[in-house]
């Protein structure tokens, strides 16, 4: 069964064991760690607390084969032994877990998780309530509007519907907060660009929105990665940002008092979303509260019985009051964001004056490998690159290490074809995958697009919300920082 | 049958270690040997003896499991424990290391060079096999990584003139990948085996694949009939060579035992190899670090 990760980070976990528990004392077995479903065969090192029971001494541990482990004590006697418990928060500290295949078994808690929430809200009083904010990424709308034929804007409204039906108080577009995002990159970019000379490490400057690439660089190849990567937040996480400071300002309720769910084309951003850089320590709640699937909506659309085209469209909801567009915009530059094309085109005005109409590609060794260049009588001023895939990272990471990376910029994602394309996104079961993908990047790319700049509203958060460019606000609400993960290496690792 | 396969000589290869693998260069010339003390050596005739012409050194932290000769005879590569592979470029009697891939998660257990020689493949513990593309500067880069296994992958082999590629592992499958627009893909899984398959060769014409498993058997899978002698190594410490009956059916071949030695190392035989020059030249290495060359007799009425 393929895993609903990445390819990149799948390629990170390491022994298929985990150490003993601290309960028995040495012994052979391998453990399984549960938390809610998540089910992790792994080498942890992570000390957990297991209650310790009186009179043991030494024991055995028997696996029976319904996968349930008793422990066999000198005299016979049998016990049930009771799982331990691991949160998501801990594996990421953990040096490769996380990902064994068709063991994990994340993907199916996290729409039961809203379910519950959305159930419990409608038993709580009021004051105990809390208000649900959903932000959709357009890739899952293309996939969701791909499934059921329907155009984009339709898609956007009758999802609107159908999560207010579920209980959702309002329902936004990350589209909104990539152009932060993307504006903070472009920024970024020029600031590094112009300070090549007193850092070494200053380019290339490698994107970080794909949390498959950023999981992987940091377990694997934290310290030559990290002083590259791009520090502005993802959509995802700038929308928590929004939702979770700006809005709850707004609406006059604590951080806490807000449940904010994403809906995202990949299972790695759950992980994003679990990040302790994401968890507000004042208000002891997290930028995102839960991320669903595409897949995981198309279940919830299921269990309630709903058909997406059937259900009467809702208007769209806005973060900022003053803008209300009635259909949603996007960005150019492909299915992922567009970070090389709005980077490469505010990198060409703002360093070398020159503006870039039309953005060329040219594939190298597969369509997941391709440059753009700026050059000027002869001269390559700007050589930028998007490396998707693992094997185009791999790549990319040996000549990074070799010291022989010619470009200044990098537009990273762990998925062949990119986000649109992503493990969570829906599949057909009657449709070759590559048609399908045609017709979900047709269905992307039919939206409007705008510069970020333009986007009604971002200009004004800038100023209202943040207190300008470049201030320390915009600095903590939109950037962020990465930690190399150390690999730990289990003396009781076993080798075949 | 006791005089099929005869002694020649032996060497104490890899001393106090095991030797894993075996290769012979594609002139038949050079052997190349490589085991449990980190090191390849090299190995070559002079007069009737065998001798010692370079170890490689220095390349390796942990055991190195594999070595492929280059279609052309000059490069090296050894696939080891430490995750790594080696590229030895080959000048004269020395060899030095030009390059390291890198990548695999943990073990790398094999290394195979296309008939091409423009193409390398590399198999891991990590599940997952991985296709490189060498320049014409020596430069090395990942073309593609196959994570079709859902086990460890033991082995891997090229096919003799097509780019098809072949992997076997802990997994009881055998999978075979082509090239398919700009990427590499599954196009075939061989199933049968009912424990782990540790090794493949194809026969010189490409058009049969053997392999044999942890399950004590040896499997033929084949497009179509040629005939060829079939040597196995065995965790029995012995070494059999079969070959088919030429009165069978040709779509429904049978094989006969033509040679059996019971003794042939002192532990376990790891590797085989034919000389792909000298009909009937077979060195074969063991557990007990030794690597023994013998003359094979093919019997009468075959």
């Amino acid at each position: 069964m393929a895993s609903p990760f990445s390819g990149a980070l799948q390629l990170t976990d390491l022994d298929d064991f985990i150490g003993p528990s601290q309960e028995s004392g040495p012994s052979p077995h391998p453990s399984w760690w549960w938390h809610q479903g998540l089910f992790l065969v792994q080498d942890c090192i992570k000390p957990v607390k297991v209650d310790k029971r009186l009179g043991s001494g030494l024991a055995k541990i028997h696996i029976e084969d319904d996968g349930s482990y008793f422990q066999v004590s000198q005299d016979g006697g049998t016990r049930k032994l009771e799982k331990a418990k691991i949160s998501l928060d801990d594996c990421l500290a953990c040096s490769g877990c996380v990902t064994s295949a068709e063991t994990v078994l994340i993907t199916q808690q996290s729409h039961e998780e809203l379910r519950k929430v959305l159930d419990a809200n409608k038993m709580a009083v009021p004051g105990q309530q809390r208000l649900v904010v959903i932000s959709v990424s357009p890739q899952s709308r293309a996939s969701l509007a791909a499934r059921f034929q329907l155009n984009p804007t339709d898609t956007a409204r009758k999802l609107t519907a159908f999560f207010k039906k579920l209980g959702a108080h309002y329902v936004f577009d990350t589209a909104f907060s990539r152009s932060f995002s993307l504006l903070e990159s472009q920024r970024e970019f020029v600031r590094r660009f112009r300070g090549q000379a007193d850092s070494k490490q200053a380019l290339p400057v490698l994107t970080s929105a794909c949390p498959g690439w950023i999981c992987y660089a940091e377990k694997t190849h934290g310290s030559l990665i990290i002083p590259h990567l791009s520090t502005a937040r993802s959509p995802q996480q700038v929308m928590g940002s929004l939702v979770k400071d700006f809005f709850a300002q707004q609406q006059r309720l604590s951080a806490d008092k807000i449940y904010h769910v994403t809906v995202m084309p990949c299972y790695d951003k759950k992980l994003e979303a679990s990040r302790p850089d994401f968890f507000s320590q004042e208000h002891q709640t997290r930028d995102v509260d839960c991320v669903i699937t595409t897949g995981e909506v198309f279940k919830l659309l299921h269990e309630e019985g709903v058909s997406l085209s059937a259900l009467e469209p809702a208007p769209l909801d806005s973060l900022c009051s003053s803008t209300s567009a009635q259909e949603p915009t996007s960005h150019r530059g492909g299915g992922s964001g567009g970070y090389l094309e709005h980077v490469f085109r505010h990198a060409a005005w703002e360093l070398f004056g020159v503006h870039v109409t039309e953005v060329t590609y040219r594939p190298l060794r597969n369509k997941d490998f391709q440059e753009v260049t700026l050059e000027r009588e002869g001269r390559v001023l700007l050589h930028f690159a998007m490396a998707y895939g693992f094997r185009n990272i791999q790549n990319l990471v040996q000549k990074l290490k070799r010291g022989r990376c010619p470009y200044h910029y990098v537009e990273v994602m762990a998925c062949p074809a990119g986000c649109l394309n992503g493990g969570g996104q829906l599949k057909a079961p009657d449709t070759a995958g590559k048609e399908l993908l045609q017709d979900v990047e047709r269905l992307y790319g039919m939206v409007r697009t705008e510069a970020p700049e333009d986007t009604p509203g971002v200009r004004e958060l800038y100023g209202r919300w943040l207190q300008g460019e470049g201030s320390e606000r915009a600095s903590r609400l939109l950037h962020t920082s990465y930690h190399a993960v150390e690999k730990a290496s289990s003396n009781l690792s076993i080798r075949w | 049958m006791k005089d099929s396969l005869v002694l020649l000589g032996r060497v104490p290869a890899h001393p106090d270690s095991r030797c894993w693998f075996l290769a012979w260069n594609p002139a038949g010339t050079l052997l190349a040997s490589c085991g449990g003390d980190r090191r390849v050596r090299i190995w070559g005739t002079e007069g009737d003896s065998w001798i010692c012409k370079s170890v490689l050194s220095e390349g390796h932290q942990r055991t190195v499991r594999k070595v492929a000769w280059s279609p052309c005879g000059n490069y090296l590569a050894s696939a080891s424990f430490d995750a790594t592979t080696c590229i030895w470029k080959k000048n004269q009697d020395d060899f030095e290391c030009v390059t390291t891939l890198e990548g695999h998660e943990n073990e790398v257990k094999s290394v195979a060079w296309a008939p091409s020689g423009n193409l390398l493949a590399t198999c891991s513990r990590d599940k997952s096999v991985w296709v490189w593309e060498v320049d014409e500067e020596d430069e090395y880069e990942c073309v593609s990584v196959l994570n079709s296994h859902t086990q460890d992958v033991k082995h891997v082999v090229w096919h003799p003139s097509q780019e098809l590629l072949a992997s076997a592992s802990y997994d009881d499958t055998v999978k075979l990948y082509r090239e398919e627009e700009d990427d590499w893909v599954c196009c075939a899984t061989l199933e049968g085996h009912e424990s782990t398959v540790w090794s493949l060769a194809f026969d010189p014409s490409g058009q049969r694949l053997a392999s044999c498993s942890d399950d004590r058997t040896v499997r033929i899978w084949q497009q179509c009939q040629l005939t060829g002698a079939l040597a196995t190594a065995c965790g029995d410490d012995a070494i059999r060579v079969f070959e088919e009956d030429p009165s069978s059916d040709p779509q429904q071949p049978t094989f006969s035992l033509t040679a059996h030695l019971p003794q042939a190392h002192s532990q376990d035989v790891n590797c085989v190899a034919w000389n792909p020059k000298e009909r009937g030249l077979l060195a074969s290495c063991s557990d007990d670090g030794e690597v023994a060359f013998w003359k094979y007799q093919q019997p009468e009425g075959l």
